[in-house]
């Protein structure tokens, strides 16, 4: 099923409270968040907020049921609140980076601290209460793309840059702990696998997406080919070890098997611009979302159309 | 584990000390806590590289930071290049170590004395020129390598901007050249219409007017190879754009050169009919006089370069827009018998011995 949104989305994570409810970020200044009901059989949008410029990405917090951490295009990051009022929103606005914001992730087993990753080559540690961040994280020598918490080490995080390297960093620790040349090209995104904390994937500008073992981080695992164009997110099942889902800049989103030769499990091509954003949920296994550039947000079950209502 | 390839710049030269080391290095690390760790865990780190450092790989950095070149970049650069070359951290910290410009080492230990890993980048610049001047003993050796390193930058951003001027003003010029070109086609035109009516003065009016759509088509077809011109600068402008982008533009093209070929063998056809109206044998000579150009034009270009590259599209168009040029004027109109215009034109002939060829701009 798809809604319309009416501005540009960037990216729509699943929400990790009990209600499956998707939330999508837009480049033009509002952003939705949309409600998945069982008994209506589109989606809903519960409320929508402005803000001063384009979102990047956004993040459920782990903590309260109703907060939400945006990415925004101005280099702030604003701390939203769905239980109040859209006039009481943001509840706060921590600007500390120089440059766009490009991702925001919560910490999924401490609960209490979220990271921001910049195009002004760092990557920001906050904690919800703090008005300043608590640590910051500069060695990329470009944009820092995405960064991503392990999900079983909640001291370790990744991070893709535009430098074309993976570095791998632990909170206690000066600086990076391990850096993984991974592209010849940009990396976009990357994300660790939710059954073995020591497999990542990474995706780049040169179509490809790659996994890696941290403990033999010279050659990665599998290389999976079959996009058209820049693979701008890739995200691990919450429910299957080896499946991964990736959107890409060739409007489709792929689900891969990456322990299996021919990888390429599933391709959906429903969207008709770039696909920027996908998401899988944690909470209905098999549920996946995406949303692109042609402002449709699609969510649904794995293995069916998404154009089917 | 046991079969790990070296990584991929590098050469095999090191693959014999890997593997021999590679297999000891897991129960190493099952029994002390990785280096730079120290971490009161039970369980060392997986996330941080426990392997040695690579003597190769090393040397191979200090070779790089040694050269002159590398020496004038800023260091992050200089970083940024060894990690993607897959060297280590305290790989790069040893190399950097090695190479016998002091500042490195204060830069390391600025790194290390830090709480927070906050604007390294910025502060290393000023570690370097600060550290430059008290650590070495002869004055003279420090301020050159200032100096040469400073005058390499000075080059590098002056490269970067005469490579800039140097497109802007090539661009620059080619349209100034088009825009020129075009007047003195539509100049030759008028010219060579104006002539033609001198001759003809005593004539119907059927005959002004066919020499007046010549021009008016001709000035058409100048107009659209005008275009044609500033459409192939934008394609040039526009060298950066998205396949799918380029795509259409070559499809827009395409479209537009039909259209084009369409006028301009209307104006042939126009500008001969006025030309039989001047003489039947100094006629067929221009229309094999022509028909040489056209054929040299169509044997130049092929269709195919403007799906190569959008430059040679560029002289291409520059040069074929030329020979239809010369090959109007470039013979004098000839008096005719007043009857046998009026015959041809009346049948509305169209010259059987011309063929146009495929012009393609």
């Amino acid at each position: 099923m798809a809604t319309r949104s009416n501005s540009l989305p960037s990216t729509s994570p699943a929400s990790p409270s009990e209600r499956p409810k998707t939330l999508v970020s837009l480049a033009t200044a509002v952003f939705h968040v949309l409600d998945l009901s069982p008994t209506s059989p589109t989606l809903s949008e519960i409320v929508a907020f402005d803000t001063a410029d384009g979102v990047y990405d956004v993040a459920w917090s782990e903590s309260h049921d109703s907060l939400l951490i945006a990415a925004v295009a101005d280099g702030s990051v604003k701390i939203y609140d769905t239980a109040l009022p859209p006039a009481a929103n943001p509840i706060r606005s921590l600007q500390e980076h120089t440059r766009e914001v490009h991702s925001a992730d919560y910490n999924p087993t401490r609960r209490d601290s979220f990271l921001t990753s910049s195009w002004d080559d760092t990557v920001k540690l906050w904690t919800v209460d703090r008005p300043t961040s608590v640590r910051t994280f500069k060695e990329h020598a470009y944009c820092v793309y995405n960064a991503a918490w392990n999900p079983r080490h909640s001291d370790v995080f990744c991070s893709a840059s535009g430098d074309c390297t993976l570095r791998i960093w632990d909170v206690r620790e000066m600086g990076s702990t391990m850096i993984i040349p991974a592209h010849e090209f940009e990396i976009l995104a990357c994300d660790w696998n939710k059954y073995d904390d020591c497999l990542l994937a990474s995706a780049s500008v040169d179509k490809s997406i790659k996994i890696w073992d941290v403990r033999s981080y010279r050659v990665p695992i599998a290389i999976l080919n079959g996009h058209g164009y820049a693979v701008r997110k890739v995200k691990f099942s919450p429910h299957r070890r080896n499946l991964l889902a990736s959107c890409s800049y060739d409007m489709s989103v792929c689900l891969w098997d990456f322990m299996v030769e021919d990888s390429l499990v599933g391709r959906h091509d429903h969207h008709t611009e770039f696909a920027v954003g996908v998401d899988m949920s944690v909470l209905v296994e098999g549920l996946l979302a995406s949303t692109g550039w042609d402002e449709l947000v699609y969510v649904w079950q794995q293995g069916m159309d998404p154009r089917a209502v | 584990m046991a079969t790990q390839s070296p990584p991929p710049p590098n050469p095999a030269a090191d693959d014999p000390t890997k593997p021999a080391t590679e297999p000891a290095q897991p129960t190493n690390e099952a029994q002390q806590d990785a280096p730079d760790a120290a971490k009161p865990v039970s369980s060392p780190s997986v996330f941080v590289n426990s392997e040695p450092m690579r003597e190769e790989q090393v040397q191979n950095a200090v070779k790089f930071l040694s050269h002159p070149k590398v020496r004038g970049s800023p260091v992050m650069y200089r970083r940024s290049f060894l990690e993607k070359k897959g060297l280590t951290k305290e790989e790069i910290d040893e190399a950097f170590r090695r190479v016998p410009d002091p500042s490195p080492s204060a830069q390391a230990t600025t790194i290390n004395q830090d709480g927070q890993v906050k604007s390294s980048a910025n502060n290393q610049p000023q570690a370097t020129t600060q550290a430059l001047q008290p650590a070495t003993a002869a004055p003279a050796g420090v301020i050159t390598p200032v100096r040469t390193s400073m005058m390499s930058r000075f080059h590098w951003y002056h490269a970067v901007l005469a490579v800039g001027f140097l497109a802007a003003s090539g661009a620059g010029t080619a349209v100034l050249i088009k825009k020129t070109f075009v007047p003195r086609f539509k100049s030759w035109i008028r010219k060579v219409v104006l002539e033609e009516e001198d001759d003809i003065s005593k004539k119907p009016n059927g005959k002004p007017s066919l020499a007046e759509e010549a021009a008016a088509a001709a000035k058409a077809a100048a107009a659209a190879a005008a275009d044609v011109a500033k459409a192939s600068h934008e394609m040039l402008n526009s060298k950066n754009d998205g396949g799918t982008i380029l795509d259409l533009k070559k499809r827009y093209f395409a479209e537009f050169i039909n259209l084009l070929d369409v006028q301009v063998q209307e104006m042939k056809s126009m500008s001969n009919a006025i030309r039989k109206l001047e003489g039947q044998t100094t006629y067929s000579e221009r229309t094999s006089f022509v028909n040489q150009e056209d054929h040299r034009v169509s044997v130049t270009s092929v269709k195919q370069p403007y799906m190569n590259g959008k430059s040679d599209f560029d002289s291409r168009s520059v040069r074929s827009s030329s020979p239809p040029a010369t090959g109007e004027p470039s013979v004098a109109p000839h008096p005719k018998s007043y009857m046998e215009i009026m015959a041809m034109v009346q049948r509305g002939e169209k010259p059987s011995n011309i063929r146009v060829t495929n012009v393609v701009f």
